[in-house]
């Protein structure tokens, strides 16, 4: 460049220097006109010269102006192409070297970029997909711990239960052993039983014989009243003969006229006491009707009397037999009483361990509560942390986002 | 009875809701009605033939001739007619009292009646035998012609 300006220097000194020897050796005798020519030419090749000059040499250094232009405005592919040897060369290449070496870093920055946002939307998303997992074992957590809750409720109430299962069942121990001894007073009582429904037998046969033996003694009252009866009979039968006979001797006395007067009485006489006699028989039938009829009445009162007798006999040996059962029932079931006493003596104690292992039940049932609601907590944390990092993982997607933008507006391929 | 004034002297017993009264004179004796033999084709009013004391003697049935509910029973007493009627008897169960009775002036109303009387405020018939007789053979003739 130097030597550029040195020869341009140089070129317009001898445009000079030719044009003032020109005109020397032309124009001697030198005219206004020549001198305005000269002049002029001195005027035309002293203001072209520059022009020219200062075109061309500042070609390069234009293009140099254009390309840094173009790069201001981030496009990178282009090269100046300048191949002078001289300063404005070398700095033309130093630019493009500088070019392409930021075009490389520009790439490189760019590839990067775009690889740390797909990386950041890759740990993003994961991120979530960990925050969810987390969240969902936090819940089943927490279903288990409160599970574990109701676990250890429930084992609670069992063995709240057990406990007083173990101590109804004493209790029946307690009574298996009381009703024991109820049973042996029943079976005294049912023997004294037996005893009393035997002495009833003997009384009430008693009382049978003795209503069989006055049974007899009304037949033969009965008997007599018949006899009675039949004589009445007789006695009627002859009270109406003689009625009949008092009345044909009516009929007589009255056919004999005045001399059969006293006679008419006489009839009239008996005929009255033939009626007097059959009257009174009627009255003692009556009565004799009435004796029978009343002796059939205690007769048949007295048959009721034997049947009930027998029945009250029968009856009773019945009680005696079932007394009898019922003392060996009692027998049989105080036995069972003891067994049952005893039984329940060692369900007692079973139900005791029951207890006994419930209540260790318990206390495994509330330590994995417990367990499981510190595993709550942790999930609950790790949860935490993980919002965190998904957000850390969204800035820096936004961040590279970002950068990738900012490199995007280098033009690194043509 | 000895001093009483004059009343006729009458056998009376009950037939269904009525009395009847028969004349002593009419009657020559009462007897106990033994075995009474039924006499074949006679007429129902005939209720066969009683021995009385030897003598065969018509009975009749005294309840169906005055339409007296029918009475069957065995026991019964002959009230034998006086002479010459004494092979007729009338038969009755009920009982029979010998009273005296005044005859009362009325007209009389049943065909086998003679005459009317009171006792104890009841009506008394009294019994024709006349009538009687004329009643059975009436019903032996139609028994007759009929056949």
């Amino acid at each position: 460049m130097r030597l550029k300006l040195a020869l341009s220097f140089m070129l317009v000194e001898l445009g000079f220097l030719l044009i003032g020897v020109m005109f020397n050796e032309f124009w001697r005798e030198r005219t206004v006109l020549i001198q305005i020519v000269e002049i002029t030419l001195y005027v035309l090749v002293g203001l072209s010269a520059p022009l020219l000059f200062s075109h061309y040499f500042t070609r390069d250094i234009r293009k140099l102006a254009e390309l840094a232009s173009v790069i201001s405005g981030g496009d990178l592919t282009k090269q100046v192409d300048v191949h002078s040897a001289d300063e404005v060369g070398d700095l033309a290449r130093s630019f493009n070297a500088m070019l392409a070496s930021m075009l490389n870093i520009v790439k490189e920055v760019k590839s990067n970029s775009e690889e740390i946002f797909r990386l950041a939307q890759t740990l993003s998303g994961t991120s979530e997909e960990m925050n969810a997992s987390t969240e969902e074992i936090s819940s089943t957590i927490q279903n288990i711990a409160r599970g574990a809750e109701v676990q250890a409720d429930m084992v609670n109430r069992t063995s709240e239960i057990t406990r007083r299962l173990a101590t109804q069942v004493e209790d029946i121990s307690k009574r298996a052993l009381k009703a024991d001894e109820l049973a042996a007073l029943a079976r005294a009582k049912a023997e004294q039983g037996e005893q009393h429904a035997r002495s009833a037998v003997e009384q009430i046969q008693d009382v049978a014989a003795k209503v069989e033996r006055t049974s007899k003694a009304v037949r033969q009252f009965q008997t007599n009243a018949l006899a009675i009866n039949k004589t009445v009979d007789f006695i009627t039968s002859v009270a109406q003969q003689t009625h009949l006979l008092a009345l044909n001797a009516s009929i007589e006395a009255a056919r004999a006229g005045e001399q059969g007067r006293g006679f008419a009485v006489v009839a009239e006489e008996v005929r009255k006491l033939a009626e007097n006699a059959r009257r009174f028989a009627q009255q003692i039938s009556g009565l004799a009707d009435a004796i029978n009829e009343g002796s059939s009445e205690v007769l048949r009162s007295m048959a009721e009397t034997s049947a009930a007798g027998e029945a009250g006999v029968l009856a009773v040996q019945l009680a005696g037999n079932s007394l009898e059962e019922i003392s060996s029932a009692v027998l049989a079931s105080a036995e069972r009483m003891k067994e049952i006493s005893s039984l329940t003596a060692e369900q007692a104690r079973g139900a005791d361990g029951l207890v006994k292992a419930f209540e260790e039940l318990h206390k495994i049932a509330e330590s994995n509560a417990a367990g499981t609601q510190q595993a709550s907590a942790a999930t609950q944390e790790q949860t935490a942390s993980m919002e965190e990092m998904a957000a850390s993982a969204q800035q820096l997607a936004r961040t590279s986002d970002t950068l990738k933008d900012l490199v995007s507006l280098f033009k690194v391929e043509s | 009875m000895s001093e009483a004034p004059a009343g006729e002297p009458t056998l009376v017993f009950e037939l269904g809701k009525q009395t009847f009264g028969v004349r002593l004179g009419a009657v020559r004796e009462i007897s106990e009605a033994g075995a009474i033999a039924p006499v074949p084709r006679a007429p129902a009013l005939i209720r066969g033939l009683a021995d009385v004391r030897g003598r065969m003697t018509t009975v009749i049935d005294l309840p169906l001739l005055v339409g007296a509910p029918a009475d069957t029973s065995r026991q019964g007493r002959l009230l034998i007619l006086s002479e010459p009627r004494d092979y007729l008897a009338l038969w009755t169960s009920t009982e029979i009292n010998l009273l005296e009775l005044h005859r009362l002036e009325v007209e009389v109303t049943s065909e086998w009646c003679e005459g009317h009387a009171t006792w104890n405020g009841k009506q008394v018939n009294l019994l024709s035998t006349d009538k009687i007789l004329l009643e059975c053979e009436r019903e032996v003739l139609r028994r007759c012609q009929s056949r």
